[in-house]
């Protein structure tokens, strides 16, 4: 039997790595020009050839145009990369593509093989769309089955594995050259938990660059007078070639103490060669970066508190990816959280060996193709490939056999177990699949077969199935065989006859990193999958359509698909839509037909959607937009601009200390966001989606204080009406009008109490009514009534006869003709349009 | 063949057809009556035969002429004599079609409707999801005035597919409808629909009230009686409670049993009433009391109510219970520090289980929970359910805005059946009916308005009348029922 | 029907409120692979409100829930009952529902 490997990718921003595990050793893959990292760069020549990794680095600074890197932080967004020597645009998962294509090579020629199976992992607070690109791209390279895995959760699973006994809570921090990841992890008895993420998408190794690039410029204009500008596109070449030399030094800077930014070549600026050389020193290096590291810290201590945990819990702390070997990142994490693991644990390659140890327990075996078919036998047992079994990281039956040679067609048992566990003593649950030559097997027996005195033996039962429990050998490969005796005693021939599993770590179901849910009508979110719900999973709920859907007119019924955590649709990222087309439909779709939205995630996040018609008894399948929103500069400008005034209403409004420094952070947020609004009017796209999510969040926190603003006002207005309500109903008011002012009070107070403006509004509406009904029953009431028309005469609609109303209301008053008055002030209600419309929200009937 | 008999048959036949065809032209609503078929049957047509015999000086006979005029003017007969028995769905909507051509404004609904209930009640198809189907396609979006024909097709319908809530609403709009626009057999057929539900569901005490437009009948005695025996009011079984009464409530019990239909089947449902009248057994059952529990006995008697499903007020009172005991607390406690977790976060996971609990069991019973019980968590609940109560009145208050335009029958319908779901969603999360009455009744009072003047549903808007009403009058106030009486009393 | 005893982690994974992380693991594990080979034992699973029926889906979600304390100390109060349904005098209270009202009026459901 050969031996079973096991492959993981890790597709990162900067660079990418590979990893091969044979179910007892992982480790990396050396790419074909030496060393473990394969840069995640992409060069298309004038001819349209691909260039990948090491050799197109090379190329970043001499020829950018041609040369992408960092697509990685573009996929999913729908923008295209234009190459002009070639005159071709590529999609961000295209180019994925290309470096996955480049990793698959090195690990098959390690190997000796081809593959086409592979775990591969994105950062855990990607997005559905960023998944769904992902899973495309392995698809492109060429790759017929994958996984997707967060990468804080393969990092956990390395490092576990390699842990002797990791026990209690402990962290991974993952700052990658684009993103960065936190995740707090539980090991008990080797069952490795993600107890929670949290993380920032656009905070990585490259904010510290765009820090000591800032610091350069500035150097740049106050020594050398020269003026580049990142909103700029001319600049752009510039600032590229100033990006990588600071890259480099302040990789240097992680042995030496000081070093110089300069570049191989002069940076032309405004058609001037400037030539590069300024003095970069630690301890600046540590003040230009510490701010980044503060909000690093910051993520994490925020998931810390979320879980109930303090920093003093943290057994270790994992670090994970390049930016993390900075001494400062080691200095502030063991100062702020705990110390940082010194298991001598790669940082660089920890993400793709857990990835690789992963496809071992999802059964993910390389080279499936090659495998599928099990020597002996005619076919594959039906619907039973070699794989897993979804979300159970369970074998299916696999093996050689040495008795077909001799005894004819064997018996073809269907297997399940885990390849790899925590469990000592785990179950092989098993049932005859396919029968064989001679007389069907009705006892098995499986062996250890380093101790054959390890025998089990069971039965199977009517339906041909078994459940057999075994010992493993702890923290080692524990092989078995297979036997099977007919009702006779007689040796029976089987297949397979032999199986395996790896006492090791066993991965709990990964959490969901955002909540996801479907916008409704009335800007609410209908949760679907609360953060932290385990994947895979899959829910269904019913909904009723607000508009009807004729066919032949062209019309669209959308159910769009949010991500986030807040209340409010607007606030969430649109991360797909489920469209419905009219013209599909056969008849016409009333409004308010039921319609059953069911969505279902895959344990590596990605997204499938149907929705389910009743009435007409149709499924609708198509995403129609599968892309994360994009990000125009002007539209940014307009949506920052917009939120700059709100935040100076509210400067004027908070009195709260408190309040006030949250809207100070408010502040320097938005001038982040701003900041990156320039970057993407140079052309720098990924910017511009790093503003877009930074002004989301920052509208959601607006929002917040602005309703924490209002609240007094809220309050004070509310007590008034009460008041005045509470007066007039004791007075001229009936018992059931009594009641039910006590009611509504008594809930508006608790509203009051819990700061819940929904219902507040709900009872004060109450509140209004019943004190209406009882002021209009005082005897002065339309008098009151019609003294104030007659004082607004002028915005009446038609004056004039407005002005006649209210003399002859005048005189019915002054001869006591009351109900002559309320007809006559009734008839003077329809004159004021504002006033008719509240008029009608209280009492006003349709029928005379 | 006489030809005095054929000439009666199509003679009563030519002045029913004409008088419908009016009708259906001025959209006039007219009771659906059998008044004037038999009346022709029993005095015009033999009238008309003797005296067309006499004249050709034969003898009278009758043995033809009778069981063919019985066929062609009461059609349904021959349809439920006929063809019901053989599970022939297809054929008794096509039958049904035919006959109901003359008879009603809407031949065709009225045929799926017989279809329907022949399907759901009285016969066996051949091959059920096929007919279903069938049926389905059938089914058209309602025209001009609403029926109650229309609102049964589309009742029948949603039941067959298993919407029971949409059922009930529709079923109680047409019981709701003023009896010009509700035939007798569609008011006959809501009226059992909501007893046999509201049995279904153990809601005894809402047999009683579903009484409106539908006369005395034999199931309805018999589950009013049910009812009586099942939520008395007082404890059945205490001393005090005296003796005679429960005498005669078993007499009264078994003489309507007996004229109920199906008197076997409804049997079991017999015993139970009159077992609710002998004294009590223990709450709890040996089984279950031997049973460790965190808080012992009150976290059993919880844990009964729960499976029990019967009442959620008494359920959340049996919780606060176990929540408020010390044993509980000490129970926690210990747990917590085994598991290694804080038990403040423990307490408030198990305070919300419990909350979401006594949510599931509001929801499944019917019956509201008591928020004096359920206290703040279903602030937030309460809340969003009253947010979407609003958006649906607001939409019945909508149906004014364009005073031009009128709209499909349809948006009527379908705009007041998502009203009356959030109302009964709100009243489920805990609002209480008075507040969520005075919440939407403007806006429901305008939607009726507008209904009846501009949209001409008048029988939509009658029936709205009554919802309005019929809630007015049980949190008692006098005034708008007595508006709403007057509203009812308008022509329709 | 009340989820947290109907679909109840311990109910639906035949484990005590006492069991260890590895128990759960061990059960869950063994559950998820007799329904994958579709083991006709693995398809139900008891409770005080009657038999439900188990997916994978169920199982790991219950083997979720166990492995996080703060989830397993609210099923560890809600898996008090046996196992088992309750008698037929509690699962039928006398004012309870009638779910034969329709059938014994000949309608068919």
């Amino acid at each position: 039997m050969a031996k079973p490997f096991y492959v993981g990718f890790d597709l990162g921003t900067t660079n990418s790595t590979s990893a091969i595990f044979d179910g007892e050793r992982v480790h990396s893959v050396q790419s074909a020009m030496g060393g473990a990292l394969t840069p995640s760069v992409v060069r298309l020549s004038s001819k349209g050839t691909p260039i990948v990794g090491a050799r197109a680095r090379r190329f970043l600074e001499r020829d950018p145009e041609n040369t992408q890197s960092e697509f990685k932080r573009l996929m999913g967004t729908g923008k295209t990369i234009h190459f002009p020597a070639a005159d071709v645009s590529k999609q961000p998962q295209e180019l994925a593509a290309l470096v996955l294509a480049s990793l698959r090579a090195d690990v098959e020629q390690h190997l000796g093989f081809s593959i086409d199976q592979a775990v591969i992992t994105v950062p855990a607070l990607f997005e559905v769309p960023q998944s769904a690109a992902t899973a495309e791209a392995a698809r492109l390279a060429g790759l017929q089955r994958v996984e997707l895995l967060q990468e804080p959760v393969a990092s956990a699973l390395a490092a576990g594995w390699e842990a002797e006994s990791a026990q209690g809570s402990w962290m991974v921090f993952d700052l990658g050259g684009g993103t960065f990841d936190v995740s707090l992890l539980e090991s008990r008895e080797g069952l490795l938990r993600v107890v929670g993420h949290d993380g920032d998408n656009f905070l990585g190794g490259r904010d510290f660059d765009r820090r000591i690039v800032d610091w350069c410029l500035t150097r740049l204009a106050t020594e050398e007078g020269v003026q580049l500008r990142r909103e700029d596109p001319s600049h752009r070449q510039a600032l590229r070639q100033l990006a990588l030399a600071v890259e480099e030094a302040k990789i240097e800077l992680t042995r030496v103490e000081q070093t110089t930014i300069g570049g191989a070549m002069p940076l032309e600026v405004d058609d001037e060669l400037v030539d590069l050389d300024i003095t970069l020193d630690r301890a600046t290096l540590e003040t230009l970066c510490a701010p980044v590291v503060d909000r690093t810290l910051e993520v994490c201590l925020r998931l810390l508190r979320e879980h109930g945990q303090r920093p003093d819990d943290l057994e270790t702390v994992v670090l994970v990816g390049g930016p993390s070997v900075m001494p400062l990142v080691r200095q502030r994490v063991a100062e702020a959280l705990t110390q940082p693991s010194e298991e001598g644990l790669d940082p660089m390659a920890l993400v793709a060996q857990g990835a690789a140890i992963y496809a071992a327990s999802a059964g993910l075996e390389a080279r499936s193709s090659t495998r599928r078919e099990v020597p002996g036998t005619a076919r594959e047992v039906p619907g039973t490939g070699t794989g897993e079994v979804p979300g159970t990281g369970f074998q299916r039956g696999k093996g050689c056999d040495h008795n077909t040679a001799t005894s004819g067609k064997p018996h073809q048992l269907w297997l399940q177990y885990p390849a790899v566990t925590a469990v000592t003593t785990p179950h092989i649950v098993g049932r005859l699949a396919e029968p064989g030559a001679g007389p069907p097997p009705t006892r098995l027996e499986i062996a250890e077969v380093s101790d054959p005195s390890s025998v089990i033996k069971v039965e199977l039962d009517a339906e041909g199935a078994f459940v057999a429990q075994v010992v493993l050998k702890s923290k080692k490969l524990s092989t078995f065989a297979v036997h099977a005796w007919s009702a006779a005693g007689e040796s029976v021939p089987i297949s397979p006859t032999e199986l395996r599993i790896m006492h090791g770590v066993t991965l709990s179901d990964p959490p969901l990193s955002r909540t996801l849910g479907v916008a409704l009508a009335n800007n609410t979110v209908q949760t679907y999958f609360e953060r932290g719900v385990p994947l895979p999973a899959r829910r269904t709920f019913g909904h009723r359509t607000i508009e009807s859907l004729i066919p032949g007119t062209g019309g669209n019924l959308d159910i769009p698909i949010v991500q986030g955590e807040f209340e409010q649709a607007h606030l969430c990222r649109l991360v797909g839509s489920l469209r419905i087309n009219a013209d599909d439909l056969a008849e016409t779709l009333p409004i308010g037909s039921d319609i059953e939205v069911t969505l279902e995630l895959d344990r590596g996040g990605r997204l499938s959607a149907r929705a389910h018609i009743p009435r007409i008894d149709r499924v609708f399948e198509e995403v129609a937009r599968l892309l994360v929103p994009d990000a125009e500069p002007e539209t940014l400008t307009r949506e920052a601009e917009a939120l700059q005034s709100r935040l100076i209403g509210l400067q004027s409004a908070i009195g709260r200390e408190d309040q006030r420094e949250r809207l100070a952070a408010l502040d320097r947020r938005l001038i982040e966001a701003q900041l990156a609004t320039e970057a993407a009017k140079g052309g720098d796209a990924d910017s511009g989606q790093r503003a877009r999510r930074i002004l989301l969040d920052l509208e959601a926190e607006v929002g917040e204080l602005e309703d924490l603003g209002k609240w007094p006002e809220l309050e004070a207005k509310s007590m008034s009406q009460i008041a005045t309500a509470t007066h007039f109903v004791a007075q001229f008011g009936n018992d059931m009008e009594q009641r039910l002012l006590d009611t509504a009070v008594s809930g508006a107070e608790q509203a009051l109490k819990g700061r819940s403006h929904d219902l507040l509004r709900q009872h004060m509406k109450v509140v209004r009514d019943v004190g209406n009904a009882a002021f209009y029953r005082h005897p002065e009431a339309w008098s009151w009534e019609l003294d104030y028309y007659a004082s607004h005469v002028e915005e009446a609609t038609d004056p004039k006869a407005a002005g006649r109303i209210i003399g002859r209301a005048r005189e019915a008053r002054e001869q006591n003709e009351t109900d002559r008055l309320k007809s006559l002030v009734t008839e003077l209600w329809r004159l004021f349009p504002a006033e008719a419309q509240q008029r009608r929200l209280s009492h006003r009937s349709g029928i005379h | 063949m006489n030809p005095g008999c054929l000439l009666g048959i199509a003679l009563g036949l030519l002045l029913r057809y004409r008088n419908r065809r009016r009708e259906a032209r001025e959209q006039r609503l007219v009771a659906p009556s059998q008044w004037f078929t038999a009346v022709w049957f029993f005095v015009g047509l033999p009238a008309l035969v003797v005296v067309s015999l006499i004249a050709a000086g034969e003898a009278p006979a009758f043995h033809w002429t009778y069981p063919l005029a019985a066929l062609v003017l009461f059609p349904n007969l021959w349809i439920r004599l006929l063809v019901q028995p053989f599970g022939a769905i297809r054929w008794i909507y096509r039958f049904s079609l035919l006959a109901n051509f003359t008879w009603t404004l809407r031949p065709k609904t009225g045929a799926l409707c017989a279809a329907l209930l022949a399907r759901m009640k009285h016969t066996e198809p051949f091959g059920s999801l096929p007919i279903d189907r069938w049926l389905v396609d059938r089914s058209k979006p309602p025209q001009g005035i609403l029926l109650s024909t229309d609102l049964l097709a589309d009742a029948l319908l949603s039941d067959l597919r298993g919407d029971r809530r949409r059922t009930r609403f529709l079923m109680e709009t047409i019981l709701r409808f003023p009896s010009k626009a509700c035939g007798r057999k569609d008011a006959q057929l809501a009226h059992e629909w909501l007893l046999l539900q509201a049995a279904e569901k153990g809601h005894w005490y809402r047999i009683p009230l579903i009484h409106r437009g539908a006369r005395w009948t034999r199931l309805g005695a018999f589950l009013r009686q049910i009812s009586l025996a099942l939520t008395d009011d007082g404890d059945p079984q205490s001393a005090e409670h005296p003796s005679w009464k429960r005498r005669a409530r078993r007499l009264m019990l078994g003489l309507t049993w007996i004229l109920a239909p199906r008197p076997w089947a409804t049997r079991p449902l017999l015993l139970r009433a009159q077992q609710h009248l002998e004294p009590s057994t223990e709450l709890l059952t040996e089984a279950e009391a031997s049973v460790e529990s965190p808080a012992h006995e009150p976290t059993l008697e919880a844990m009964a109510h729960t499976v029990r499903a019967t009442d959620p007020t008494a359920t959340a009172s049996a919780w606060r219970k176990v929540m408020s005991s010390t044993d509980f607390a000490a129970w926690v406690e210990s747990r917590c520090e085994a598991l290694g977790i804080d038990p403040g976060a423990a307490t408030q996971a198990i305070y919300e289980s419990v909350a979401d609990s006594w949510q599931e069991l509001s929801e499944t019973t019917g019956l509201a929970l008591d928020p004096e019980v359920a206290q703040g968590w279903l602030h937030d609940q309460q809340a969003h359910r009253l947010s979407s109560l609003e958006e649906s009145a607001e939409a019945l208050n909508q149906l004014g805005e364009d005073d031009e335009e009128i709209l499909e029958p349809i948006h009527h319908l379908e705009a007041w059946l998502a009203f009356c779901r959030r109302f009964d969603e709100a009243l489920q999360a805990g609002a209480a009916l008075s507040l969520t009455f005075y919440q939407v009744r403007v806006a429901v009072w305008n939607g009726s308005a507008e209904l009846y003047n501009t949209q001409g549903q008048k029988a939509l808007a009658h029936s709205m009348f009554a919802w309005l009403h019929d809630h007015a009058v049980a949190i008692g106030d006098s005034h708008t029922a007595e508006q709403m009486r007057a509203h009812m009393k308008l022509a329709v | 029907m009340s989820r947290n005893i109907t679909q109840n982690a311990f109910y639906v994974l035949e484990l005590s409120s006492e069991c260890s992380v590895m128990d759960v693991e061990m059960a869950g594990q063994k559950l998820l692979a007799m329904l994958e080979i579709g083991m006709a034992d693995a398809k139900t699973y008891s409770t005080p409100m009657g038999h439900q029926e188990r997916d994978a889906e169920r199982v790991r979600a219950a083997m979720a829930q166990l492995r996080d304390p703060k989830s397993r100390i609210v099923h560890e109060l809600w898996a008090q009952l046996p196992a088992e349904p309750l008698t037929q005098a509690t699962e039928a209270p006398l004012d309870g529902p009638w779910p034969e009202a329709f059938k014994a009026l000949g309608w068919k459901r």
